[in-house]
């Protein structure tokens, strides 16, 4: 709640102090990735399905946004709903065959997804792929001047995404889905003793992530004011799993440390623009070679031993240590 | 006719470029449970090693020689740097993924730092062509399928009859077994990375002739490659040659009869349709817990 | 006087740190002997086999195999010193051939030239084998498997040769030919040290029995003693 009141007021103190804009613009970038890398950590840390299809579903949201707008006139609103819905049934049709397989192969499954709506978009109609340029000309979700600019009114609704996924992702992880989810990451078979119904509840796990993954990419849409097929590169999924990675896999604030983490570090390195993705790199090896829970929970430990205060380990949920790996018996 | 020749000579040639592409992804995953995402980055890699030697005057044949070799060292020091801490630990699967997924963005990155994003293309070394039932069949591509067909099969003989491979294979199949008849299961593992990677840097060496080389090129061909082993079978090296194959001549069938633009789509579905119904592909074995 | 071929002093040995299996056990194996580790399922048999083959790196102790000191080396290392260990399980390699399954048996660089010729006669030994040769192990029954396994450890030569549960999952009709086959091995001067629940042929063929007890050495003596003391035996197998 205190969190919330600081954002509401954020923009006014940036703003009213004078620096523009730019700052605007990065803390709403980082609010709408955060809820894709908090979405995409619902599937991937929570309930611990390596599916790579989230970029393809932040553009399946972005695109139907675009379309609508763009070729068909719709009011921006209803079109940012309607992204969210399509974004959740693609969400659904990609999670139900990759319920039903196991670790890699959903890799390999959510990948050729990523890899198929790439190329569509890319040479599809020109309705969808502009000639390969993507949409553009997107209009901005109308709301009323609230401030110098209309970036304030963009703030608050990329506010308002992000309040609403965090708060509900919050609550889905510890909701008792949240819970069967973690259960079943850590030990199906334990999982299925205890009747919990794997296929159903993962589903509407992947659903809901879909639903708030959808939302942000067709927010984020609106607000860039175009899309194009760049955002299937390697480089930009690879971004949002660092956040992941880096801010903390299993935790509840990982994704969204690593998303305000990466994106100033991208900010910060602009002009740099080779060496902020080499940092990243080589970041993401460390990381899982030295950290592999992510910065957060390591924070969160310290700040915790400093505090002199055992439940430190509440932020860092479960650690996935449930991989078995193929290589025990040899280190034996 | 024409047609016919066209897709089934494209297929070849298509089939053996995705051999190539798959057979190091296939023995990666095989002998090392290792899903090498950054084996794109491997192709880019392969490829830029070549254009610099040839752009230093070094000839055709030795700068691809050395380019191969370069790769495969790259591959190497990803092992010794990257996978080999992370034997053993938990959480392999994960945290294998991300390794190599942070080695590929460190590759490419490099790579763009240090030659900038134009595209670069390598030329063809043998120009020329044939024409048969009204198909132009260029001296480069029977080349191209020649040497790629010639290093899968040597692969295959290498696995099947020496003994380092029949050590890969035993490491492939059961471990402890492996290593009590006294393969050294990480020096298996460091042979193989380093073999992968050195196929991963002649397929590089050959897709930058045929299409275009640029840091993120190798992304694309690498799901490309990665579907191609799960077709076959992960791990079996039989499986992907004859899947590569047919997949080729899948995607050469479209292209020819249906439009370019519908190939490389048309393939991820039927791709995405066969890892539904059988994930375990053409020769892999039915999925048994790996727990 | 016969040399020690395994001296195992104090191992104490376990899968996870901290959780030992096998608590300061202390054996020794001279040329030529047959020593059995008698010993219920769960007991530490094939964890004891296991850290002397090196899959399982002991916590505390000292393994020597023929003066050699193997206590923590891996197990390649252990299999080039002339250790063979036939593992519970058989752990064959399914898709390779009988065949191939044989020649890994050889991998080690001094017997791989002689390759050939320890095929011929472990085909010899068992005609099983050799009527499957060309086909894949993975095929094959138990009772084949097993043979396969033996087969595969008689490829190359052994200082030791350590055998794991030979009856185990076998009917008894098989049981009786994978012993026949044990009692030849034997019979040519090999040392040999077995694991096995089943007390059966330990009267003919060990030359010293042990009785393993939830990771403890408890009795050592030779078949007569042991096996003569009838009360030791119901209430250790029932």
């Amino acid at each position: 709640m205190f969190f919330l009141l600081i954002g509401l007021l954020v923009p006014w103190l940036l703003v009213g102090f004078g620096s523009g804009t730019f700052y605007l613009s990065i803390i709403i970038s980082i609010m709408l990735w955060a809820v894709i890398a908090q979405a995409w950590h619902l599937i991937l840390g929570v309930a611990g399905i390596y599916s790579f299809a989230q970029i393809a579903i932040v553009a399946i949201g972005g695109w139907v946004t675009g379309v609508l707008t763009v070729s068909y006139g719709w009011n921006p609103w209803l079109s940012v709903l309607m992204a969210a819905l399509a974004a959740t049934l693609a969400a659904l049709l990609i999670g139900i065959p990759s319920l039903r397989l196991s670790g890699i192969y959903v890799v390999l499954l959510t990948l050729s997804f990523h890899e198929l709506l790439a190329n569509y978009a890319t040479t599809g109609p020109y309705l969808i792929s502009g000639g390969g340029y993507g949409i553009v000309a997107v209009p901005h979700l109308p709301i009323p001047e609230l401030g110098s600019s209309w970036q304030v009114g963009a703030y608050y609704i990329a506010l308002g995404v992000f309040a609403l996924a965090t708060w509900s992702i919050w609550w889905v992880m510890h909701s008792p889905i949240g819970y069967a989810c973690m259960a079943m990451r850590d030990s199906e078979t334990y999982a299925a003793s205890r009747g919990i119904n794997q296929f159903r509840v993962r589903l509407v796990l992947f659903a809901f992530s879909g639903f708030l993954t959808g939302l942000a990419g067709a927010v984020l849409t609106n607000y860039q004011g175009s899309i194009s097929p760049s955002i299937f590169e390697f480089t930009v999924l690879i971004n949002v799993f660092a956040m992941i990675v880096i801010g903390g896999w299993g935790s509840f604030l990982g994704p969204i440390v690593g998303a305000a983490l990466l994106i100033t570090l991208e900010e910060l390195l602009t002009q740099f623009a080779g060496y902020s993705a080499l940092t990243l790199g080589v970041l993401l090896v460390l990381m899982v070679l030295v950290a592999p829970l992510g910065i957060w929970p390591m924070v969160a430990k310290i700040g915790g031993w400093l505090a002199g205060d055992e439940d430190a380990d509440d932020e860092s949920d479960e650690d996935g240590a449930s991989d078995d790996p193929p290589h025990e018996e040899v280190l034996q | 006719m024409t047609d016919i020749v066209q897709a089934l000579w494209g297929g070849i040639l298509t089939g053996s470029i995705y051999g190539l592409m798959a057979v190091g992804l296939t023995l990666m995953w095989g002998a090392v449970r290792l899903l090498n995402l950054a084996h794109g980055a491997l192709y880019v890699v392969g490829g830029y090693a070549a254009w610099t030697f040839v752009d230093h005057g070094v000839p055709l044949v030795l700068a691809v020689a050395l380019a191969v070799v370069a790769t495969g060292a790259v591959g190497y020091v990803m092992f010794l740097v990257v996978i080999r801490p992370l034997l053993g630990r938990a959480m392999w699967d994960a945290a294998s993924i991300i390794a190599t997924v942070g080695v590929a963005t460190g590759i490419q990155a490099l790579v763009l730092l240090v030659y900038g994003p134009q595209v670069k293309k390598i030329d063809p070394f043998l120009s020329g062509v044939y024409h048969w039932e009204g198909v132009a069949i260029s001296r480069q591509g029977i080349a191209v399928t020649v040497i790629a067909l010639a290093s899968l099969l040597l692969v295959y003989w290498y696995l099947g009859s020496s003994r380092q491979g029949m050590a890969i294979r035993s490491v492939s199949q059961n471990l402890d077994a492996a290593s009590l008849m006294g393969v050294s299961v990480h020096r298996t593992y460091a042979i193989v990375v380093t073999l992968g990677a050195a196929l991963a840097g002649l397929a590089g060496v050959v897709l930058s002739s045929i299409l275009f080389l640029s840091p993120s090129s190798g992304f694309n061909p690498m799901v490309i490659a990665l579907v191609v082993t799960m077709f076959g079978g992960l791990g079996s090296v039989k499986g992907t040659i004859v899947a590569a194959y047919l997949t080729g001549i899948f995607v050469s069938v479209v292209q020819v009869y249906a439009g370019a633009q519908y190939a490389l789509p048309g393939l991820f579905l039927l791709m995405m349709i066969v890892i539904v119904i059988r994930p375990h592909g053409l020769f892999g074995r039915a999925p048994v817990q790996r727990l | 006087m016969s040399h020690a071929v395994l001296e195992v002093e104090g191992l104490t040995s376990g899968y996870l740190p901290g959780v030992d299996v096998i608590l300061d056990a202390s054996l020794t194996v001279a040329e030529g002997e047959l020593v059995v580790v008698l010993g219920p399922n769960g007991h530490g048999k094939s964890t004891l086999l296991r850290s002397l083959s090196g899959l399982v790196s002991p916590s505390a102790g000292r393994i020597r195999l023929a003066g050699e000191d193997i206590t923590h080396a891996r197990g390649d290392r252990i299999a080039a010193a002339g250790m063979v260990h036939i593992p519970q399980g058989d752990l064959i390699f399914p898709d390779m051939s009988v065949e191939e399954n044989l020649m890994m048996g050889a991998y080690v660089k001094p017997a791989w030239s002689h390759r050939a010729g320890a095929l011929a006669r472990v085909l010899d030994l068992f005609p099983t084998l050799a009527s499957r040769r060309a086909e894949l192990a993975g095929s094959l029954s138990g009772g084949e498997r097993r043979m396969l396994a033996l087969g595969r450890g008689l490829m190359r030569e052994a200082k030791l040769l350590m055998i794991d549960e030979p009856s185990l999952g076998l009917a008894p009709v098989i049981i009786e030919q994978v012993y026949g086959r044990i009692a030849e091995i034997k019979a040519s001067g090999q040392a040999i040290l077995l694991a096995d629940e089943n007390a059966d042929h330990v009267g003919e063929l060990g030359d010293r029995v042990i009785l393993l007890e939830s990771g403890v050495f408890v009795r050592e003596g030779t078949p007569a003693t042991l096996l003569s003391d009838t009360a030791l035996l119901t209430a250790y197998l029932g």
